[in-house]
């Protein structure tokens, strides 16, 4: 969706600055979801104001809708359906810190890395399976790879079943309903921290109509 | 070099014959009316001796060509061509300011059907008519008193007349001049054909000059828009000027903004500031007009627009009750139609057209 953009109209369109604003924003949404994750799941502590992170991707959110529009007011007949790919996948990003900030509010009831059983580690599994979808959206997101955005795609579908297994496996335990709660909900967040990106990954490869849905290459 | 490339330096060469022709225009109107004798001349200058004539003649050619450029354009060729005086010409100038801002109000008309919407786009579009109303209504009683801008337009233009050497000699008039020669012969020396043709060509230039200017120029403006738009007031001042000056249309400039309005982004307050920039820019067409004269009197035409639409803003900007009283005027017309959309119409149909034609009518 976004390549001619990137290689031809880069030092004129504002769509472009819009598709920049909205990869910062995925930036920032990577630092928070290891911030969350790092607290969650290692117990490590962090210096970094999740609250004031969380605001700036709403800002961003904001002036990427705002760029867009100008874009559209001044040129209504170029990039259409970028522009309005533009407007979905930004709120994408911007859930992705709210559930940054889920996971990390989680860690405030207990830290699952202390938890016992298999779900620590399938809780990790998850982890190391959705942190590197973030830099493959950020690079599709640079470059217009749609390849690379359907291997996101995919590698979503992959993760769901494994977050099905999960709260499957939570489920049918016996311990006690207070850590299968907090369990359920972070494999939850998981899942849709993921769903989300695979949302951004559809923007790239998928036309208009088939943005956040599944890959219709 | 790539397509977009070539097409720009397509549309650049396209864009300095259009110019070209807008000025052998500008050349050949004057020509005509000097053509028509000393009678028309007795009889124009007559009617424009009232200066409320003067000012609503300026309204209403503005409101139905929809381009102050036109009319700034023709005034300064008929005081080049001796039928128009200083003092009869700058009313005429007052009135394309008041005319050229009905674009946006109609632009905003466009949101009509959506009523929030609406109330913000018209509130956005005529706190530059609102503007342009009161500055009239204070500066034109000002200068029929005390002429202030027909003395400093003369000194400003007296001071160019020394420094570019341009009295009978400007260098936009050598090259044009033996076009409009070969018109003229061509034309027989016809007055009224000439003037037909001028008027013609000017229309037609003018138009082509704003559809090429706004591909060159608006296209690829958005990325300021966004950086100027909101930033400072002077920034964004100096933007709407620029802006203006680079598609030579004011109402180009005001109407792109109204959608912006009606969607809520941009503010009354952001946009006033561009709106003033706006109303100095498009003094530059009628500058360029005069230039292709090489007619003294039509230079200080052209400088008393540059600095009728300064005072205005000096008068107006700087103090914030003064400024806010045709952002006021504007939100209150626009609560008015929110609450019925005749308003709106009324308001339009009143102030550029019905009552300009009747006290026009009425003064003769």
């Amino acid at each position: 969706m976004f390549k001619d953009l990137i290689e031809t109209r880069k030092r004129t369109a504002l769509l472009f600055d819009a598709l920049q604003e909205v990869i910062n924003m995925l930036e920032r949404a990577e630092r928070m979801f290891g911030v969350a994750t790092g607290m969650l799941l290692t117990e490590q502590d962090t210096v970094v104001d999740i609250d004031q992170e969380d605001r700036e991707l709403n800002a961003g959110e904001r002036m990427t809708r705002r760029m867009v529009l100008e874009h559209l007011v001044i040129n209504p007949d170029q990039d259409l359906p970028g522009s309005l790919a533009l407007i979905s996948i930004v709120h994408d990003v911007e859930r992705l810190g709210d559930y940054a900030k889920s996971l990390i509010e989680l860690n405030q009831w207990q830290n699952l890395a202390s938890g016992e059983g298999p779900y620590p580690e399938m809780c990790r599994r998850l982890y190391k399976a959705i942190a590197p979808l973030f830099g493959q959206t950020l690079e599709a997101l640079r470059e217009g790879d749609a390849q690379m955005a359907r291997q996101v795609m995919h590698q979503h579908e992959e993760i769901k079943k494994q977050t099905d297994e999960f709260i499957a496996a939570v489920m049918e335990d016996a311990q006690s309903s207070r850590e299968a709660v907090l369990y359920a909900l972070a494999s939850r967040f998981l899942r849709r921290t993921s769903a989300h990106l695979s949302n951004v990954a559809s923007g790239i490869a998928n036309p208009l109509d088939r943005v956040s849905g599944k890959d219709v290459g | 070099m790539n397509r977009e490339t070539w097409q720009l330096w397509g549309q650049i060469v396209l864009l300095n014959l259009v110019l070209y022709c807008f000025l052998i225009s500008i050349g050949l109107l004057g020509a005509s009316f000097k053509l028509f004798g000393k009678d028309l001349a007795q009889q124009l200058v007559e009617m424009t001796s009232n200066p409320l004539v003067g000012l609503f003649a300026g309204i209403l050619a503005t409101t139905l060509a929809q381009s102050s450029s036109t009319t700034t354009s023709i005034a300064v060729g008929m005081v080049a061509g001796g039928v128009l005086t200083i003092e009869g010409a700058i009313p005429v100038i007052m009135g394309a300011n008041i005319g050229t801002s009905v674009t946006n109000t109609l632009v905003s008309m466009g949101h009509i059907t959506r009523k929030e919407e609406f109330r913000l786009a018209l509130a956005g579009a005529t706190v530059h008519d609102f503007f342009n109303l009161m500055v009239v209504a204070v500066l034109l009683p000002v200068e029929i008193a005390f002429g202030y801008l027909r003395w400093f337009s003369k000194q400003v233009a007296a001071i160019f007349e020394g420094v570019g050497g341009m009295k009978f000699s400007s260098p936009i008039k050598i090259i044009t001049k033996p076009v409009i020669n070969v018109l003229l012969d061509l034309l027989d020396k016809n007055p009224i054909l000439s003037l037909i043709v001028a008027l013609v060509i000017m229309y037609l230039a003018l138009k082509f000059l704003v559809d090429l200017t706004r591909g060159v120029v608006i296209k690829r403006a958005e990325r300021y828009l966004h950086r100027y738009l909101f930033g400072a007031p002077l920034l964004t001042m100096l933007f709407g000027l620029v802006m203006t000056v680079l598609v030579q249309s004011s109402s180009i400039t005001t109407s792109m903004v109204v959608p912006l309005i009606g969607a809520g982004v941009l503010t009354l307050e952001q946009v006033f500031p561009y709106t003033l920039g706006a109303n100095v820019g498009t003094t530059v067409t009628a500058m360029l007009a005069s230039l292709s004269t090489g007619n003294i009197a039509a230079v200080t035409v052209a400088f008393a627009h540059l600095i009728f639409n300064l005072t205005g803003i000096l008068l107006v900007y700087p103090v914030k009750i003064i400024r806010n009283i045709p952002m006021h005027m504007a939100r209150g017309l626009a609560e008015l139609t929110s609450r019925s959309r005749i308003y709106a119409f009324l308001y339009v149909g009143l102030v550029f057209y019905l009552l300009p034609v009747a006290l026009i009518f009425l003064w003769r």
